[in-house]
């Protein structure tokens, strides 16, 4: 860490006065602002001390889900912008879990859209809505060709 | 056309959540800044709470982030001098490395 020293200023006021030669007139009005004239004999700096010069904002970037992480794209020293994704955590599995889900998903989807549309022109369609139980969900969908091709048989129909 | 209604939002959830699964395996930048400590390597297992061995404090950051366009001076004052201190102060702050 850097040291830093701290030494206390002078406001306009005490620096005006000492360049006029004079000593610095310590006021109740401007005590608040003026800390020390350095300089001076007698003005010395309330305080001289050492530190630390630190961030502000800092903060210990943690991950929300856990795993093993694939990639860190930083080192010490990198520039990071707001919202950049500086580390990724393996995630095939959740890519295999939704591969496997996305024929069914997408099969539902447009059946489902097209029995809504059909519904909505006051067809009536009792059957497929019957048949959204959760089971028949996956046989339906396994059939999506055929379904799509009644669902649009009822559309024209209406 | 309830049901068939139902289905479709339920279909768009099922979408949603697998989504926020896989955006919650990127780790982003909370702010602008830089990086000043690496805590975590690729290959590590790591979770939200933390690995065993690891400082509670750090409860599963894989990195520190500061935004060094906002710098404080942190220092020791003596009780001597703490009751000449007031807000909005001047001071003077010297960096041995900058001089």
């Amino acid at each position: 860490m850097l040291g830093a020293a701290a030494a206390a200023c002078v406001s306009v006021r005490a620096r005006a006065c000492r360049t006029n030669g004079a000593r610095p007139r310590w006021t109740s009005r401007t005590r608040h602002q003026v800390v020390a004239s350095p300089g001076g004999s007698t003005a010395l700096p309330v305080l001289v001390a050492t530190g630390y010069v630190v961030a502000r904002h800092s903060s210990d970037v943690g991950v929300k889900t856990g795993g093993r992480l694939a990639s860190l794209k930083f080192e010490e020293g990198t520039r990071v912008r707001k919202g950049e994704v500086i580390a990724e955590i393996e995630h095939a599995d959740i890519d295999g879990a939704a591969r496997g889900r996305a024929p069914r998903r997408r099969g539902s989807r447009s059946a489902a859209g097209a029995d809504a549309r059909a519904a909505r022109r006051g067809s009536p369609q009792r059957g497929s809505a019957a048949r959204a139980g959760e089971g028949r969900h996956h046989d339906r969908c396994r059939r999506s060709p055929r379904r799509k091709s009644a669902a649009a048989g009822v559309v024209g129909r209406a | 056309m309830k049901s068939a209604e139902a289905a479709i939002a339920s279909a768009r959830a099922r979408v949603r959540v697998t989504e926020e699964a896989i955006e919650n395996t990127n780790v982003r930048a909370p702010f602008d800044g830089v990086v000043i400590k690496k805590r975590a390597e690729v290959g590590e297992t790591v979770s939200p709470f933390g690995v065993a061995g690891q400082a509670s404090r750090e409860g599963g950051a894989i990195a520190t982030i500061a935004d060094l366009a906002e710098l404080e001076v942190q220092t020791e004052v003596s009780e001597n001098t703490v009751a000449k201190l007031v807000g909005a102060m001047p001071a003077e702050v010297k960096l041995q490395a900058y001089r």
